[in-house]
């Protein structure tokens, strides 16, 4: 017999063998145990998925590893598989994997989502996206966590060019990764999960709502934070403004006009919410406040206290959407603003004011007028160079009719000064979710906004406990009820804000510690 | 005209998402785990904030590559495994500095 079932880890009250099927309708609370994790740990080396398992064409998958590994923090063991998912086609690239099993399963698996262009096993055992060091690792709680490289090996975009690769990346391998775990789960504890969930944050964003889309079956709620959901909108937006950074003489700010620019905001909008406190909560306000004229340069010599033209013309490039040529899918006409004036970090754009200390995303390249307004660029070109890889990988469609109808739910969170995945980006996805699903969005979407939070970062650093937010919500239908963010980083580190739901935001009520989310309420404006 | 590849690579370190290449061809295979039924520390598969945690694996840190406890970027590298840290800036760890890590880790009860 090699399970039991225990309330709380390590206290076991029940056993029943590993093919029983009577332990289906037992309480939530209860877990799942091992009873001898070591030998079983051990048995999953070399095992063979078969390629029936999966849902989409695939080849089999193969365990190359199987090990109990301690926990360095806590007490306890779990058992850690790795091995590749071989494609149907021996010549694509696999998908690795990693599955972590505690011994004390809550019934319960974590997919955890990627990052950036992926190419690197998401192990699954540290925090998750946004939920920062002081929560407990989903692990630790007894959940089944894993994730992949989502297809292919290392950190270059070549895998661009194989279609099984692209697929992969930018969803499929979410719902081969699952299949997998649905696999290995009964294998290893004879019973599958009750719930299942991804969380991911950027990339893992935009896999989370890819797998709330497209594999709606296969999850039960999933946390979005900050999606990279519309990958050729960004990149022609990217690239745009690194022209007008470098591409034009003098238009990068350096740390001092930066620094210059950031306190100007500050001192403009910073109150509008009621609070000195380093963060732009208000920020529609905010721009209907902040005039950037106040900052040119009496000369056109650059210098630190002031900008020249060709600076004010690169922010007022950020400032306004970027209209592009043809529609994106599903209707997408333009991105953007950025909220580069909103007192955004802008060293990830213009580094420290050299185009050398500049790089990723917004290292100088080549301009794409073809792509924007006014360009003379065919259909069919477009087609083939942008929408063939916006139709594969990009979430702008509102319809999630399959997610909500099994109940599904979506928390949602982008901060405000996030210079790689715009507000307003995600703002729109929302407000076409009202515009489809009306009041009803609210039984399964929950938006949330943060001011001052960047891209994982900024001068609010929020991390929350996400999941235990979500597994709330679809274990007892109550959602998020007034949830609280804490700054994790900075000379605030521990002040806390509500999360407010878009499009509020925190307003100081005039009374109280301007450290305590107690003392804001959400407000729209 | 050329397509727009979209250039993640920036994304991958700034969301904290851990990278590696794949069960890379082990060069490091070395004593037994200490434990014979648990996974000893290493430098395949063991994660850096793992090591981190452990005294004794820290001190092998320290030894062996002196700087990278205290690396302004660690925060970004703490779901890597060294091997995919070695990857991840090539030419900055020497395979054999691997070796070494991995024979000291091997030493260290689990």
């Amino acid at each position: 017999m090699r399970f039991k079932a225990v309330l709380g880890v390590g206290a076991a009250v029940l056993c029943f063998s590993a093919s029983s099927t009577a332990s289906w309708a037992k309480p939530a609370n209860l877990k799942i145990a091992v009873s001898n994790p070591a030998a079983l740990c051990a048995s999953f080396r070399n095992r063979t998925i078969p390629a029936s398992a999966f849902a989409l064409p695939t080849g089999d998958a193969v365990v190359k590893k199987a090990a109990l590994v301690k926990y360095q923090k806590g007490n306890g063991t779990y058992c850690r598989l790795k091995g590749a998912i071989h494609a149907k086609d021996a010549e694509d690239p696999d998908i690795l994997f990693q599955v972590n099993l505690p011994n004390a399963w809550n019934r319960k698996t974590v997919l955890y989502g990627g990052g950036g262009s992926n190419g690197f096993i998401m192990k699954g055992t540290g925090e998750y996206s946004g939920g920062g060091g002081n929560v407990p690792t989903p692990l630790s709680l007894g959940y089944v966590t894993y994730g992949s490289d989502s297809g292919h090996q290392g950190s270059g975009t070549e895998f661009y060019a194989n279609p099984t690769a692209f697929a992969n990346y930018s969803h499929a391998a979410i719902k081969r990764t699952k299949d997998l775990v649905t696999a290995l789960v009964k294998e290893y504890y004879g019973t599958p999960a009750r719930r299942n969930y991804l969380i991911g944050g950027s990339k893992g964003g935009q896999e989370a709502l890819q797998a709330a889309q497209r594999y709606y079956a296969d999850f039960d709620g999933v946390v979005s934070n900050y999606p990279a959901a519309q990958s050729q909108s960004m990149t022609i937006a990217w690239n745009r403004m690194a022209h007008f950074a470098y591409g034009m003489p003098g238009g990068a700010l350096t740390t001092e006009n930066q620094a210059l620019l950031k306190q100007s905001v500050l001192k403009s909008c910073d109150a509008l919410d009621g609070a000195t406190d380093g963060i732009v909560s208000n920020v529609k306000a905010c721009v209907a406040t902040f005039k950037l004229s106040v900052l040119r340069c009496a000369s056109d010599n650059p210098a630190p206290e002031c900008l020249t033209p060709p600076q004010i013309a690169a922010l007022e490039v950020a400032a306004r959407p970027f209209i592009f040529a043809h529609p994106m899918p599903n209707g997408v006409k333009s991105v953007g603003p950025y909220p580069a004036l909103l007192g955004s970090d802008n060293s990830v754009w213009f580094g420290n004011g050299t185009a050398a200390s500049v790089a990723g995303f917004f290292a100088p390249a080549p301009v794409f007028p073809w792509a924007l307004e006014g360009a003379t660029v065919d259909k069919e070109t477009w087609q083939k160079s942008v929408l063939a890889t916006a139709q594969v990988y990009d979430v702008s469609s509102p319809d999630f009719d399959g997610f909500q109808k099994r109940g599904g739910k979506l928390i949602l969170v982008q901060g405000t000064l996030d210079m790689l995945v715009p507000y307003t980006m995600t703002n729109e996805f929302f407000d076409k979710l009202q515009a489809r699903y009306g009041r009803r969005v609210g039984s399964f979407v929950r938006y949330y906004l943060i001011p001052g939070f960047g891209h994982g970062s900024g001068d609010f650093s929020a991390e929350w406990d996400s999941l235990s937010a979500l597994d709330k919500w679809v274990e007892t239908g109550k959602a998020p009820q007034n949830p609280v963010a804490r700054d994790a980083g900075g000379a605030k580190a521990g002040r806390t804000r509500p999360l407010c739901e878009y499009p509020a935001y925190p307003k100081y009520k005039g009374t109280g510690s301007k450290d305590d989310a107690a003392s804001f309420s959400c407000v729209k404006n | 005209m050329r397509a727009t590849a979209p250039f993640f690579v920036a994304i991958a370190i700034m969301s904290t998402a851990p990278a590696t290449s794949a069960l890379a061809t082990p060069t490091t295979q070395s004593a037994d785990p200490v434990s014979p039924n648990i996974a000893r520390l290493d430098v395949e598969d063991t994660e850096l904030s793992d090591l981190l945690a452990n005294s004794a694996a820290k001190a092998v840190l320290d030894k062996h590559l002196p700087g990278l406890t205290s690396h302004p970027l660690l925060v970004f590298m703490r779901q890597l495994t060294l091997r995919e840290i070695q990857m991840s800036s090539p030419g900055a760890i020497p395979d054999e500095i691997l070796v070494a890590i991995d024979a000291d880790l091997a030493k260290i009860p689990v």
